[in-house]
């Protein structure tokens, strides 16, 4: 095609509101197929784990730009909860329909937070061999959530465990938390 | 304050967002993982299969369908489907003269929604997933592909999208049969 004709570009449309659905069953169903591809190039649990997540951050980057510019009219958070509250409200309202179940914080390590979600969509349709009982395909979402974290500038690491449903267990850097602190107050 | 974008709550719908997102990815992915384009094009297409293989059944449980006596009839449920699972409308055009060729066009595209690509992805069939799905569901068999350039304004989602399928005469025996109850 010749590159005189100019096609406007993506940034010339106006943006979407979000209120268009899919059914589950082709979202299950793509899912599904992402699985068994990362399944298939991968050697271990840790491997298919990374990969998922991997696959997650690609989302949560455009989640973060697409939901401060239309929600938040370019506003970002600058405190560490309230970050964390826009993840378990805006960003899990926008991509599921609902809040997440419960955020909590660890006790013992204040650089970590729980996050936890009783079914996790990706986990409805997917049941989990036996002998790989440690298989959690919401790494995907904790990818997610990571990428969400890390383009905020709450660079943290997320990771996926079976406890309570899902438990998302999110370390922050040492760096995030002396950062609130001295934001403390202001 | 928040402008809240509320969805309507039914369980069996997704935000059509985190599944644009999340095709992206995998299409990203895929760029990553093969070497040239085209083996893109035909993991798209295999992985699509294989969703339409399983979909199938999902479609003859909850649409009911009923039974195809020619290829209207599956285009019609072709497009029946389309709107059950991805929630948009395809119109149903350019038939051939002997009636055995048809297109789906899609005016908006649920995949394509924030896609632009780069110029050295350009013969990247970014929906060739959709194009997977069709031939287990209808018993069709995608013959051709509309030419490029139809095919990229598919892929920046700005104008017309086309999915083209077209059939050979003797699949329709086959496909005579497929969606009785």
């Amino acid at each position: 095609m010749s590159s005189g004709k100019q096609r406007p570009s993506i940034l010339d449309k106006s943006l979407s509101r979000g209120k268009s659905e899919v059914s589950l069953t082709a979202y299950a169903l793509l899912f599904s197929e992402m699985v068994q591809y990362s399944h298939n190039r991968v050697t271990s649990v840790n491997e298919l784990h990374n990969k998922l997540s991997e696959l997650g951050q690609s989302v949560g980057v455009r989640m973060v730009e697409l939901l401060f510019v239309r929600d938040r009219n370019y506003k970002r958070e600058t405190k560490l909860l309230n970050i964390l509250l826009f993840v378990k409200g805006t960003l899990w309202k926008s991509l599921f329909g609902k809040e997440a179940d419960k955020l909590d914080r660890a006790t013992d390590d204040e650089r970590i937070y729980y996050l936890i979600e009783k079914e996790p969509l990706v986990n409805r349709f997917i049941s989990v061999p036996r002998d790989k009982s440690s298989i959690n395909c919401a790494a995907f979402i904790a990818g997610i959530i990571e990428a969400v974290l890390n383009s905020t500038g709450f660079p943290a690491k997320v990771t996926a465990l079976w406890h309570k449903g899902t438990t998302f267990m999110i370390k922050f850097d040492d760096a995030v938390l002396t950062r609130d602190k001295q934001l403390e107050g202001r | 304050m928040s402008r809240q974008s509320m969805r309507s709550n039914d369980p069996k719908k997704v935000s059509g967002e985190l599944f644009t997102l999340t095709y992206g990815s995998l299409v990203a992915q895929l760029l990553k993982d093969y070497e040239n384009v085209d083996d893109v094009n035909r993991q798209l297409e295999r992985m699509g299969y294989n969703i339409g293989m399983r979909l199938i059944e999902d479609f003859l449980a909850r649409a009911n369908p009923g039974r195809c006596y020619d290829l209207r009839d599956t285009a019609d449920k072709i497009q029946q489907a389309f709107k059950l699972y991805l929630g948009v409308s395809p119109s149903i055009g350019s038939w051939s003269p002997g009636g055995d060729e048809f297109s789906v066009v899609l005016e908006t595209n649920p995949l394509a929604e924030f896609v632009e690509l780069p110029d050295h992805c350009l013969s990247l069939r970014y929906s060739n997933i959709l194009a997977g799905v069709i031939p287990p569901i209808s018993h069709l068999r995608i013959l051709a592909h509309l030419p490029r350039e139809r095919w990229k304004s598919l892929l920046t989602g700005l104008r017309k999208d086309i999915e083209c399928s077209s059939i050979v005469y003797s699949h329709l025996e086959v496909e005579k049969g497929m969606f009785n109850e």
